[in-house]
């Protein structure tokens, strides 16, 4: 089932690659002087979208911000273009909101899993490449799952937006909501520095852990720092992600509830 | 299938675009909905598509309430007034796509539809480059290829030349055979008024009259 997915959504498949290529390739410039010496760093570095420290780095967060346009642009967009284009042959066909719900889910799912599997394949090639590996399989998996499940929520309220809104504006709040959460951190980060645990209860903001502990190497003169998560704050973030995630299909299923868009006009 | 609708209204900006219409269908004949344009043809249409809210009444299909038991009525074909595709998608690659949903039918079955309109199912020239006439065919292959058991068609012959129509007549008489139910909302009802078992006239989205063919 996989393979057929795959098979047929090729195209698509092909953005994603491209969309880690460019990411991957803008993280390693901007990173370059530093890698890591184990597996969850290098990860956190890479893939796991922008640091603490670096909120406070108007480059950084338009670096974020590009590779945040081009994920949406290339996998939700596309997914609710296809969709919005030819709305009312496919949703009849559907016959029940729920199912083509499902559709998107399962289309979420499969995008998301892929783009996971691309990214941890770069991050142990490069890590074997530069550095004897020292893995921490458990908490690699930790971080593992709950950036997965940033992507999909992600994925789902941007959807929400595209599919509510026209896709153009849509686009713009994803981009708007995404942001957000980095340029509070940078805020509370450069005002309230002793305030830095707040960080860790803005919604939207479970998917980079690294300032949990403290920092083992700088950056531009900035502390970066990475480490896994003690159990009981990976579950506090693993609740409030499951939460957020419920919002976002909930807020999905209501703009595919709405039937007086479908068609637009009512001239006649 | 029987489609009964009880006593519907919908308002729109203060308009009354539905007005307490009460309707029934069945398998086996085809329904014309006549009027001029802003009559409540296509809205009717849409109502019984699923595709718009009912502010009061209720449509019942098979038993089961629209927007209640289900979203859309199952096993409907359906044609809205502007044709859309993938543009960037041949006919055959459009076709294929929405089969995919509902997984019934197989390839030979979209080849045997798009050449039942007059289309090449070997046209490798994009919906982008079809002309308005080319585009109301496809719309037509869409809404039969699965052979449904409702046809919904709003103003199909929009577009088509008259070997087109007469190719349309074909077809609806063959669907109709086949025991579909067909509900065909057009302003040019002159051209295929032979087709219809039925014709129902709306005005301000009220059922004027109803007349029944011989």
């Amino acid at each position: 089932m996989f393979y057929k997915f795959m098979a047929k959504n090729k195209k698509i498949l092909i953005k994603i690659l491209f969309l880690i290529a460019v990411s991957f390739t803008l993280k390693y410039v901007t990173h370059r002087g530093f890698i890591a010496n184990e597996l969850l760093g290098t990860y956190q570095i890479y893939m796991g979208g922008i640091f603490l420290e670096e909120s406070a780095s108007m480059l950084q967060i338009i670096l974020f911000l590009m590779i945040s346009a081009l994920f949406i642009y290339l996998i939700p967009y596309e997914i609710i273009r296809e969709i919005k284009e030819n709305e009312i042959y496919i949703r009849y066909r559907f016959e029940k909101n729920t199912k083509l719900l499902f559709f998107i889910s399962i289309k979420n799912i499969f995008y998301c899993l892929f783009y996971q599997f691309i990214n941890v394949i770069i991050v142990i090639l490069i890590t074997f490449q530069f550095n004897p590996m020292q893995i921490i399989g458990g908490e690699f998996i930790k971080l593992l799952i709950t950036s997965t499940i940033q992507l999909l929520i992600i994925l789902f309220i941007s959807e929400f937006f595209l599919y509510h809104l026209k896709l153009e504006i849509g686009m713009v709040f994803s981009l708007l909501l995404i942001v957000a959460p980095v340029i509070i951190s940078g805020v509370i980060l450069d005002n309230f520095p002793s305030n830095i645990e707040l960080c860790k209860f803005i919604p939207l903001n479970h998917g980079n852990y690294n300032y949990y502990y403290p920092s083992v190497y700088t950056l531009y003169d900035i502390p970066v720092t990475y480490s896994a998560l003690p159990d009981y704050k990976y579950i506090f973030s693993l609740i409030s992600q499951v939460i957020e995630l419920i919002i976002s299909i909930s807020g999905l299923m209501y703009a595919i509830n709405r039937k007086d868009l479908i068609g637009g006009n009512y001239e006649n | 299938m029987k489609i009964n609708i009880n006593d519907i209204s919908r308002e729109i900006k203060s308009n009354m675009i539905l007005n307490n219409i009460t309707l029934e269908f069945e398998s086996g004949k085809i329904y014309g909905l006549c009027g001029h344009n802003g009559s409540g043809k296509t809205m009717l249409l849409r109502a019984i598509a699923g595709l718009i809210q009912i502010d009061k009444g209720e449509i019942v299909i098979d038993h089961q309430t629209l927007h209640q038991d289900i979203d859309y009525p199952p096993e409907m074909g359906l044609i809205i007034e502007t044709p859309t595709f993938f543009k960037y998608y041949t006919g055959m690659e459009n076709l294929l796509y929405l089969a995919e949903i509902r997984d019934k039918i197989s390839k030979p079955d979209v080849l045997e539809a798009l050449k039942r309109v007059g289309l090449d199912p070997n046209d490798k020239r994009t919906v982008a480059k079809y002309s308005l006439g080319m585009k109301q065919r496809l719309a037509i292959a869409q809404a039969i290829m699965e052979k449904p058991q409702l046809i919904l068609l709003d103003e199909p012959t929009n577009a088509l030349d008259q070997d087109a129509i007469l190719q349309f007549k074909k077809i609806m008489t063959v669907e109709k055979m086949r025991n579909a139910c067909i509900i065909i909302a057009t302003h040019n009802y002159q051209d295929i008024d032979e087709l219809f078992d039925e014709k129902i006239y709306l005005n301000s989205g009220k059922v004027e009259r109803v007349e029944k063919n011989d």
